[in-house]
């Protein structure tokens, strides 16, 4: 029968490791992962205003009293994925908020509650999104068959589809893991 | 002290600790315990400026390495995959056939601890103090000594018997 001493000395036992890279490498990893942070920040923020502007732009030109097929589809394309851009963006601050240095139970309770507002997110939010999306998507339809030849108009109608069929997908594998991880981490407790 | 060379000094002194962690709570995979284990580093570098002196530089570095385990793994969806392709790396490694195979046991062993206890587990074979270990997983020393207790009567039993 062996004793925890005896573990405790094999454990000991084990050959040194050396380290794979310098500490100067990982200050520079460090940095580029801060920078990237940021650049993704304003970059999130960047493609928003550009949607927002993009719409805005193109209800001056098209004249609001307009609406057509398209202006209702685009608008709700546009608008839906803005809300979408922005659900994300949130999501990457809470995330961000989670300090690393926290006690175990601590952390694994702040997690629970980020992927608890995933959840919500997933199951709330995201399904309406997704309906006006398709909805939109429908709605510019008769448009783009009136303007394109029926050749590209099955073209668009048969990949932008199977676009949404696996995005749909996409988004149920995203859904489960987040739910295991908020199961295992609750387990925890 | 300068940043640079203070996580310098941190990094010499603690990786073959933090790796050993990342190693026995990746079933003896190397290569998972190295990717971890940078990752610890490199978030130890980021938050260098916010560490605040209230626990021991070693406890901070602890619960970023514990916390950084604990998620590491989960976000793969490969983790069966990726766990039995490690133990060959501890038969490489260990000299001894005798040694080899109860540190082979040993690794399996830690591996059917549940999450929190591995966690323990290898802190405790890396020398970290009671008082220390509690304050990185958030319990008190005595709930802490009661289940280290438990955990080392069942690591002893499963690495001789084969279970726990």
């Amino acid at each position: 029968m062996e004793t925890f001493d005896d573990l405790q000395t094999l454990w000991n036992k084990q050959p040194a490791v050396s380290r794979p890279a310098t500490a100067a490498d990982l200050m520079k990893k460090g940095e580029a992962h801060v920078q990237k942070i940021r650049a993704g920040h304003w970059g999130t923020i960047a493609i928003i205003s550009a949607l927002i502007m993009v719409l805005i732009g193109y209800f001056v030109a098209m004249k609001a009293y307009q609406m057509n097929g398209l202006t209702i589809g685009l608008t709700l394309m546009i608008s839906v994925m803005t809300a979408r851009v922005w659900l994300e963006a949130i999501s990457a601050t809470r995330f961000r908020r989670i300090r690393p240095d926290l006690s175990l139970a601590e952390f694994s309770h702040q997690m629970q509650g980020y992927y608890t507002w995933r959840k919500r997110v997933h199951t709330v939010f995201i399904p309406p999104i997704y309906m006006l999306y398709v909805l939109g998507f429908t709605a510019l339809l008769p448009t783009l068959k009136v303007n394109l030849s029926p050749g590209m108009y099955l073209y668009c109608v048969i990949s932008g589809y199977s676009f949404l069929l696996l995005f749909a997908i996409f988004l149920v594998r995203i859904l489960r893991n987040e739910r295991k991880l908020l199961e295992f981490l609750k387990g925890l407790n | 002290m300068d940043k640079k060379l203070h996580f310098s000094e941190l990094y010499n002194t603690h990786y073959a600790s933090i790796f050993k962690l990342c190693k026995g709570y990746f079933n003896g995979n190397e290569a998972l315990a190295s990717d971890s284990a940078q990752e610890v580093f490199i978030k130890v570098w980021e938050s260098l400026d916010t560490f605040r002196g209230e626990s021991s530089i070693r406890t901070w570095i602890y619960r970023i390495s514990v916390n950084t385990c604990l998620l590491h793994l989960r976000k793969q969806s490969t983790k069966k995959e990726k766990i039995t392709t490690s133990l060959p790396h501890v038969a490489e490694e260990a000299e001894d056939t005798a040694d080899e195979e109860r540190l082979q046991r040993m690794y399996a062993c830690i591996q059917k601890l549940p999450e929190k206890d591995r966690l323990i587990t290898l802190m405790m074979l890396e020398g970290i103090t009671y008082p220390e270990i509690s304050d990185v997983v958030g319990m008190t020393e005595e709930t802490l000594r009661v289940r280290i207790h438990r955990i080392k009567k069942n690591l002893t039993q499963c690495v001789s018997h084969g279970n726990i």
